[in-house]
């Protein structure tokens, strides 16, 4: 899984990556196949399944020709069954002009950030690129024609607007040569090493201004072209704000030696020497020599940014990310892949063409946009975090050692340039006063030049004075009595003395002259003499500043290399702890379900049970209330027997009573036989009613004994209803409980579903970054404006306007005479027509949804008036009236709203809608029976500003 | 190798984990803030107006008077609202509001050109090729951003459409031009009906829901989010039309450029937005400096004391920072022609509300104005004390893309007695 946490490789080389020998590549596998070897033998976490074909030919429509296909070539596309079809559609538009046109684009916004216009037309450099890709020329040469460019040369003077659009300024050019071609943003090291990034420091930052530091823009005069003047002279020095430490030091790229430079004395210094309005070339051109370098030994670094550039134009971010960031803390983290294509890359001789066809063939690359879900190991993720720690901490622990010989090797790099320094001031004094001997020379010898000049001029007055003298003393002999031909003589003799008199002292005068030019011409040479001392004697300290300094740069490196391992291994933590967070969600989750599962159950149960004791209770209800009716009835019965036997009780005792009286009235009137037989009939009576009375005594015995025992049962039932309602309470309150806890146990799940997603979001950017699934990019503005003039069939129109343009201006030969030649001219000029009629709306799309003008490009922005300008904009509405042949016309004149959807669904986002489309589609034309044509355009609008269409997936 | 000048503070140590939380999850869509930036300060409802005064105002002719000196010129100075302050006679409806602002007169830029002057004031920093720093307004409309607000952040009155002053930060906080009329494109062509657009949008949702269920990222939501914006906007594009202000504040304020202009950033900073600047042009008096600032500072003295008026009477100003500025001041000495040149040594601003203290008057120049002997500052000082005083720590930083970079130049900081 993880082959990169291996044993360290400790300071083999100098240079982090060892290209040749780390790794053979694989005879006769294509480097596409191998990338995705590489891919899946460090693969952590999910990857993505291949796209679906419309995705594909999506994708690889936008990256390399720079728009979505037409209906047209989807439908071709869906028509091919061959099984290399996707191969064969890459090759088709990797050789067509669009692909050189895009590339144009693409390596333009690279290049120049959306710089231009000011010195180079931006045109011009865009056709410049495109003629390039046109003739797939290498991406060396490439950069070699725009690194060496000075503006001079006619045919080529494009490649210059790299230089001549950053106005030649030292430092800009600095950071972007840094950022463009190295992938290193060095800005920070301009005033101080870099705060933050370990690995960017002063030098870095001045050994590449030492190759600009000498240029600078020339354009003396407004209307004629800018050009690159040069000068012999100026160091890069620099002293950082923070620790006050300062340094010289000479031109350097980045991970290159510095260069070594002879010192050039003042008279060889210049090819063209500087001079007022004078274009100042030196002999040697530090410019030049960058180029020089590139071509002859590109570094590392140089290989893996364009490798890293292209792969981040195809896949949407780079293996290091931002591209223009390579430094230890922001490791690759597919390494092997970006060593693989630098060092193949290097093989094809900088094939830009090649490695984006080998890219578009990776199985990474065809990728769909939706990572599956996955079922992690955290036990091996564990290992392999472990693994990977003890990877980390080791690499750190070295370098942090490596760090402090970093640290000695920078003291002992300070002391030389110590040493060194009296002899460089040394040299500097010799040079100037060579310079200033050489004045005092020049001056010299101009002073005896005027000084001869005026000598002649004298000599030939003197010879026409003595001329004159001679004539004029024959005249004044031939004619003795002309006293004004006397005087005139006597003034010619006294200038002729005059003149003799001057010519002799300004011939003394150049004597001395002359000696003080041989003596200055001594001086000058000894002078000379002296700088080649000086120069001669600084060499052996300037070697030891640059042993030292290269004694620096390669502890550095080294110190570099080993924190770069650090963090890949700490990267690789990072997503293994979010991949165990994710494994750990999975089982939160699935845990909380089987809580939710069981507390269903119980809850369940507690419904069943309390359903069953309430039966229980109503049966037990019931019993009572039987129970409590038969009490009553018997209590009833009971006291209607005690009432049967009170009033028998009563009769007794009142015939008892009668009797005692019957008794007593016999005693009173013995033998009365009508007393004594009323006697003895009471008697008679109370014998009959005394039973009675027993007889209805025992019935209330026996009433109340059923009494009692009925009652004894109403307490019980009684009782057995209390403790069924008991029950039944702690039922329901368990219950309660029960649906509480499912509540909290709900609420939980959805936590952990929101934990899961975040995590997963985690996950998917992670797995974008290692190329396990596509990524969601938005589309360049020309990409975007391109796109939606070919969705709406806007595009169509143009072309068809273009091709009517120029057949009118230049028709097709009725005859057979029309050759391929005119056949050509025709292309290009109907090209040429389209392209014209295209600008207007690209350049509008640029301005409006483009990065400002040296910003980098990349960062995606969204404001209301780009969303004003699609809502409202006269682009788009145009666009989708009916008309023309396009879109909104053939969808209109489309019956089955089936055809409808899935024409414009293939027309608008490459693919074909789904069952939920259609029906959308349907209703919204079904609620505007009057107005198809205006549903129409509005459902094309709604497709083409959706984010599907925005974004690249 | 660490650079150990910055690696000792807390700050640094901090930016740094941050920068590399992002680096080592490599996501970092570049725009989040730093923690500082968001916990808990209170800068919420903040916001900054700057009012330029465009060509180099002169300090002596408005907040830093010398009269009866060799290099005053003929003006008075006129006492303020607060005892012991005293500005130009040429300041007399301003002098009534000195209770609220204050001064800071020892400005030294070391500068005297304009295009250097305009960008040091504007972006705290002296420019430097190569680099390229956010203007003021965008750091402020990043900083303050008002994320459910469909506004643009930064304004300039006048102005056109958007520009591209905001460098890294993004064009989402570039300045935006606001000239009385609503931005392009903000009105419903007539062949879409209000019902139909609304259809169209909600048929655009769907789509986006549809797709968005399938892989949805920070960009995506920038992008329809913005479609939303968008709409607001329309619902409110009539916070641009300036004909909406009552008849009696167009009156007040006055018909000419300069009161509309105050009037507008009035309505603008009423609708909540973070940062609005007002130019107000014809400063660089290098003939007639007199007749000229009598003239200039006339048309300047009435919106703006009517603005720093409404302002405090609607309780804005306590939460809005008010600057006056320009690139430079002017020299003391007066030339030939009765002008005064381009100067950076020694001149004023004035500033007022938000974090800042009122009627105070920091440092000083000398009798004659010709060089700062108390407190001297410049312009980076006070980019770091704008930002103060609306509740920014002005030395944390931005995480863009992984680059930490500051609000303001570290190598300056704020005038702290000046904030509250």
């Amino acid at each position: 899984m993880m082959s990169r946490v291996v044993p360290l490789l400790l300071f083999v080389c100098s240079l982090p990556i060892s290209p040749v020998d780390a790794q053979e590549s694989v005879e006769n596998t294509p480097l596409h196949k191998q990338v995705d070897d590489l891919i899946s033998q460090n693969q952590i976490g999910p990857i993505a399944d291949q796209s679906d074909d419309f995705t594909f030919i999506r994708r690889v429509y936008l990256d390399l020709i720079g728009r979505i296909p037409n209906r047209t070539e989807v439908e071709a596309f869906l028509a091919d069954s061959k099984p290399d079809r996707r191969t064969a559609l890459v090759d088709r538009l990797l050789s067509s002009d669009e692909y050189s046109r895009h590339m144009a684009i693409v390596f333009d916004v690279m290049l120049m950030e959306r710089r231009g216009g000011k010195h180079v037309k931006s045109e011009e450099f865009r056709s410049y690129l495109e003629s390039a890709f046109r003739e797939n020329r290498s991406y060396l040469e490439i950069v070699r024609e725009i690194l060496s460019a000075d503006g001079t040369n006619e045919q080529n003077r494009s490649a210059s607007a790299f230089f001549l659009e950053r106005d030649v300024e030292p430092h800009l050019l600095t950071r972007d040569v840094g950022r463009v071609f190295y992938g290193v943003d060095l800005q920070c090291a301009q005033c101080h090493n870099h705060p933050l990034i370990d690995d960017y420091h002063q030098e870095d930052y001045y050994g590449l201004q030492a190759f600009f530091v000498r240029s600078n823009l020339f354009q003396p005069d407004k209307k004629k072209p800018a050009l690159i003047a040069e000068q012999a002279t100026g160091e890069a020095s620099f002293k950082s704000v923070f620790t006050e430490r300062e340094g010289v030091i000479g031109p350097r790229a980045p991970q290159a030696d510095e260069l070594v430079e002879v010192t050039l004395k003042p008279a060889e210094q210049y090819a063209v020497a500087p001079a007022k309005n004078v274009r100042s070339v030196p002999a040697i051109s530090r410019r030049e020599q960058l180029a020089k370098i590139v071509l002859e030994s590109p570094a590392p670094a140089f290989n893996r940014n364009i490798v890293n550039r292209l792969w981040a134009h195809l896949f949407g971010r780079g293996i290091v990310h931002p591209v223009d960031l390579h430094h230890s803390d922001n490791p690759p983290l597919q390494p092997e892949v970006l060593d693989l294509l630098s060092r193949e890359f290097v093989s094809a001789n900088y094939d830009i063409k090649w490695l984006l066809r080998e890219l578009v063939l990776t199985e990474a690359y065809q990728r769909s946009f939706r990572l599956p879900e996955m079922q992690p190991s955290i036990e091996n993720a564990k290992q392999q975090i472990n693994a990977a720690k003890a990877t980390a901490n080791k690499a750190s622990e070295q370098a942090a050692q490596a760090d402090s010989r970093v640290q000695t090797a920078l003291e002992e790099l300070d002391k030389a340039v110590a040493v060194a320094k009296p002899f460089s001031d040394a040299e500097a004094a010799a040079l100037k006063q060579v310079v200033e001997a050489q004045k005092v020379r020049d001056a010299a010898e101009s002073k005896v030049k005027t000084r001869q000049q005026d000598i002649e001029n004298r000599q030939i007055k003197y010879a026409v004075l003595l001329k004159s003298q001679e004539s004029t003393i024959a005249a004044v002999e031939s004619l003795k009595d002309d006293k004004e031909l006397a005087a005139a003589l006597e003034i010619i003799q006294k200038r002729v003395t005059e003149h003799s008199v001057e010519l002799q002292k300004q011939q003394e005068a150049i004597k001395g002259e002359s000696q003080t030019l041989v003596d200055s011409e001594n001086i000058l040479k000894e002078k000379t003499a002296a700088a080649d001392a000086a120069i001669s004697s600084r060499i052996p300290y300037e070697n030891q500043v640059r042993a030292k300094r290269d004694e620096l740069f390669s502890m550095r490196e080294q110190a570099k290399s080993l924190r770069h391992q650090a963090n890949q291994a700490l990267s690789d933590v990072q997503f293994l702890e979010i991949i165990i967070a994710y494994g750990e969600s999975l089982q939160q989750i699935a845990m909380l379900k089987q809580v939710i599962v069981n507390g269903e159950q119980d809850l369940a149960t507690n419904v069943a049970t309390i359903t069953k004791v309430q039966q229980n209770l109503a049966e037990l209800e019931t019993q009572k209330k039987q129970a409590m009716t038969a009490v009553g009835s018997q209590q009833k019965v009971f006291d209607e027997a005690s009432k049967e036997m009170v009033a028998i009780q009563k009769l007794h005792s009142t015939l008892a009573e009668s009797i005692t009286k019957a008794k007593e009235t016999s005693l009173a009137i013995p033998d009365d036989p009508k007393v004594k037989e009323a006697v003895e009939l009471l008697s008679q009576s109370l014998g009959r009613i005394s039973a009675d009375v027993t007889k209805s005594q025992i019935n209330v015995k026996e009433q109340k004994t059923k009494l009692d025992l009925l009652q004894a049962t109403l307490v019980e039932s009684t009782k057995q209803v209390e403790q069924a309602k008991q029950s039944l309470a702690t039922l329901q309150e368990q219950g309660k409980q029960l649906t509480q806890k499912q509540v909290a146990n709900q609420e939980s799940l959805l936590k952990a579903h929101s934990a899961h997603d975040t995590i997963w979001g985690e996950i998917v950017d992670a797995a974008t970054a290692r190329a396990h699934v596509a990524s969601l990019d938005s589309l360049s503005p020309e990409q975007f404006a391109m796109s939606m003039l070919i969705a709406s069939g806007q595009y169509k129109r143009l072309q068809s306007s273009a091709i009517a343009k120029v057949d009118k201006e230049m028709p097709v030969k009725e005859d057979s005479s029309q050759t391929a030649k005119d056949q050509e001219a025709r292309q290009t000029a109907i090209n040429a027509a389209l392209k014209t009629s295209l600008q207007g709306t690209i350049d509008k799309f640029v301005t409006l949804y483009g990065a400002a003008a040296g910003q980098p490009q990349w960062d995606f922005f969204a404001t209301p008036d780009q969303s004003l300008f699609a809502a409202n904009g006269n682009e788009l509405r145009t666009w989708l009236i009916p008309g023309g042949g396009n879109l909104a016309e053939h969808l209109i004149a489309t019956e089955s709203i089936d055809e409808l959807t899935r024409e414009m669904y293939l027309s608008v986002l490459t693919r074909i809608p789904t069952n939920d489309e259609i029906a959308d589609v349907r209703s919204y034309i079904e609620t505007r029976p009057d107005a198809k044509a205006q549903a129409v355009q509005e459902l094309c609008w709604g497709l083409m500003t959706s984010a599907e269409f925005r974004f690249q997936h | 190798m660490k650079s150990f000048a910055m690696c000792g503070s807390v700050e640094h140590q901090m930016a740094r984990r941050g920068f590399l939380g992002i680096m080592g999850g490599a996501i970092g869509l570049g725009a989040t803030l730093p923690q500082s930036l968001t916990a808990g300060l209170s800068q919420q409802n903040k916001q900054m107006l700057v009012v330029f005064l465009s060509g180099g105002v002169s300090q002596l002719e408005s907040w830093d008077p010398k009269p009866m000196t060799n290099t005053g010129g003929p003006f008075r100075a006129i006492p303020t609202a607060v005892p012991g302050i005293h500005i130009s006679e040429l300041l007399p409806k301003t002098a009534q509001h000195m209770d609220k602002l204050s001064l800071i007169r020892s400005i030294n830029t070391r500068n005297g050109d304009h295009g250097k002057g305009s960008y040091q004031m504007q972006y705290g920093r002296n420019q430097m090729p190569g680099l390229e720093f956010p203007h003021l307004g965008a750091v402020t409309a990043r900083s303050l951003e008002r994320s459910n607000s469909p506004l643009p952040g930064n304004i300039r009155i006048p102005g056109g459409g958007r520009s591209r002053d905001a460098a890294y930060l993004g064009p989402r906080f570039a300045s935006v031009g606001a000239d009385g009329k609503p931005p392009a494109n903000s009105t419903r062509h007539e062949s879409l009906l209000s019902e139909a657009d609304q259809m169209r949008h909600a048929f655009q949702r769907r789509a986006n829901e549809r797709f968005l269920s399938m892989r949805r990222t920070a960009e995506t939501d920038l992008y329809t989010q913005s479609y939303e914006q968008a709409m607001q906007l329309m619902d409110r594009r009539e916070v641009f039309d300036l004909t909406k202000e009552p008849e009696a504040d167009h009156v007040r304020y006055g018909n000419h450029d300069f009161g509309q202009h105050c009037l507008m950033a009035r309505r603008m900073l009423e609708n909540d937005v973070p940062y609005v600047q007002v130019s107000h042009t014809n400063y660089d008096t290098h003939n007639e400096n007199f007749n000229f600032h009598l003239e200039q500072l006339a048309e300047f003295d009435t919106p703006f004391s009517c603005l720093i008026n409404d302002l405090h009477e609607r309780g804005q100003l306590s939460s809005t920072l008010v600057v006056v500025m320009s690139e430079f001041g002017r020299t003391p000495k007066i030339n030939v022609r009765y002008g005064r040149d381009h100067w950076g040594t020694a001149w004023s601003i004035c500033l007022g509300g938000a974090g800042i203290q009122p009627g105070a008057v920091i440092g000083k120049t000398n009798d004659n104005g010709t060089q700062v002997i108390d407190r001297e500052v410049n312009h980076g000082d006070l980019f770091h004390t704008y930002l103060s005083a609306v509740g920014l720590d002005s030395s944390s930083s931005f995480n863009i893309n992984g680059r930490e970079l500051p609000l303001a130049d570290p190598a300056h900081s704020p005038i702290h007695e000046l904030i509250r």
